[in-house]
């Protein structure tokens, strides 16, 4: 924690861009999760579209910020990963990579979604972004299946990315929290 | 020959003409003739004329369904999404009457979802009002041009009449087409919870492109 933090990821220190966009897109996961569930059980509203506004833009938010920090990564180093077992690494490896994957697979899937169901996708009303599909309730139907099943693997992997995490700074006393926190 | 001609001219007299029957045949013979061809230069103009003028005016337009489009874009969140409407057909006859009936039931949005929500009772309670009907009392050209009108007429939607102003444009081949803006409140479009601007907007943009064919024409 005492490690001076750069802008370059090091092989031992994650950079403050790294860090900060690792932050700051968990953040609006964590709100972009119980934001949709709880939207979605609404019955119809005018609050249920507002939210679903809010959902919506925060989500194309995170897509912007997704690739932005996928560049980032792929422009310089990566911190090692810790010494463990070739499984252990292997499954960490697994399991970023499916975040990555998601932090994609997500917004596109309901953006495509919103623009099958010929609704419009705008970041937070400022300015509309172009439909990706025609209207077309089939390919509504599939992205809206690919969204829910995406939000399941979601799910079930960041609980197992957050207990790693917690696991490896109380269990572990290693230093893999840490050099991803400021 | 003389005698038959004057007796041919003598038995297509008119009754009761003021001319002379007897006594200046060949005056007769000349003068009936030339009276004849009078009437028929001066009437046979005229009355085609009259005629034409009388189909034109009286020709009724009806729309050609599959060439004929009527759509509508409403703010979502204040982005406009559009709206048409499948079924509808339009009566016109230029300058005299224009009369739209549209099948409520026929929307689309694009979307099933949408598609039933537009439907229930808080919008266009297509259930109960399954027809929307707009009949001009009067057209007008616009500024004197002889393609732009303005008709005045009620609109009955969702069981409310009101007075609205439809311009639009006429192609004597017979093509209408126009926009126009109908705050959706005006009818009770969107009530309770709806009936505020936040989400979806209140102005509703209205557009047709209508082919039509005159009745003389089938
Ligand atoms: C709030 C709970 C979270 C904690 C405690 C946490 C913790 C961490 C830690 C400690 C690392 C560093 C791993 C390393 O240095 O090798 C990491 C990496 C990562 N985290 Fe999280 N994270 C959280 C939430 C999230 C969320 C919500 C996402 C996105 C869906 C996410 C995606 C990632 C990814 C993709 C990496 C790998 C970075 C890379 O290799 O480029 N994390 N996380
Ligand atoms: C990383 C970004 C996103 C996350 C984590 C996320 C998460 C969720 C969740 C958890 C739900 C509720 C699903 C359920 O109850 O199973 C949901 C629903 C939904 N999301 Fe997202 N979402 C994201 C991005 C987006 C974007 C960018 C859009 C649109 C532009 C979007 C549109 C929707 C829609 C329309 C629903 C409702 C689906 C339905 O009616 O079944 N989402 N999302």
């Amino acid at each position: 924690m005492t490690s001076q933090s750069t802008i370059k990821n090091t092989e031992q220190q994650w950079g403050w861009p790294s860090k900060s966009l690792h932050w700051l897109i968990a953040l609006l996961i964590l709100i972009q999760i119980p934001l949709g569930i709880y939207a979605e059980e609404m019955e119809n509203s005018p609050l249920k579209l507002e939210l679903f506004g809010w959902h919506k833009s925060v989500g194309i938010v995170i897509l912007m910020l997704a690739i932005l920090r996928l560049l980032w990564r792929m422009a310089g180093t990566v911190p090692a990963l810790p010494d463990a077992s070739a499984v252990q690494r292997r499954l960490a490896n697994l399991a970023h990579t499916v975040l990555y994957g998601l932090m994609l697979v997500l917004p596109l899937s309901g953006w495509i979604m919103s623009s099958a169901a010929n609704r419009p996708v705008s970041l937070f009303g400022l300015f509309e972004l172009p439909a990706l599909v025609a209207p077309d309730d089939a390919i509504k139907v599939m992205a809206k299946e690919a969204h829910h099943v995406a939000v399941d693997i979601l799910i079930v992997v960041l609980v197992t990315h957050i207990a790693a995490a917690l696991y490896h700074h109380f269990k572990l006393r290693d230093t893999v929290l840490r050099r991803m926190w400021f | 020959m003389r005698r038959a001609l004057t007796a041919s001219l003598k038995s297509c007299a008119i009754p009761g003409s003021a001319l002379p029957t007897s006594r200046y045949p060949v005056f007769r013979a000349l003068l009936y003739p030339l009276l004849l061809s009078l009437l028929a230069v001066l009437y046979t103009p005229h009355s085609v004329a009259t005629d034409a003028g009388k189909t034109d005016m009286q020709k009724e337009w009806r729309s050609i369904a599959a060439l004929s489009q009527l759509n509508y874009w409403v703010g979502f969140q204040s982005v406009p999404i559009k709206g048409e409407f499948r079924k509808f057909f339009v009566r016109y006859k230029p300058g005299d009457t224009l009369l739209v009936s549209v099948d409520i039931r026929s929307a689309e949005m694009g979307d099933s979802e949408l598609n039933s929500e537009i439907a229930a009772a808080d919008w266009f309670d297509s259930k109960h009002f399954a027809e929307a009907r707009f009949v001009s009392n009067s057209i007008a050209s616009i500024n004197d041009t002889d393609n732009q009108f303005l008709a005045s007429g009620t609109l009955q939607l969702k069981g409310i009449s009101r007075t609205i102003a439809v311009p639009f444009s006429w192609q004597p081949d017979g093509h209408i087409t126009g926009e126009l803006v109908i705050p959706r409140t005006d009818f009770a479009i969107g009530s309770g919870q709806w009936s505020s601007s936040d989400q979806i907007g209140i102005d509703v943009r209205v557009s047709f492109d209508v082919r039509l064919q005159s009745d003389a024409a089938e």
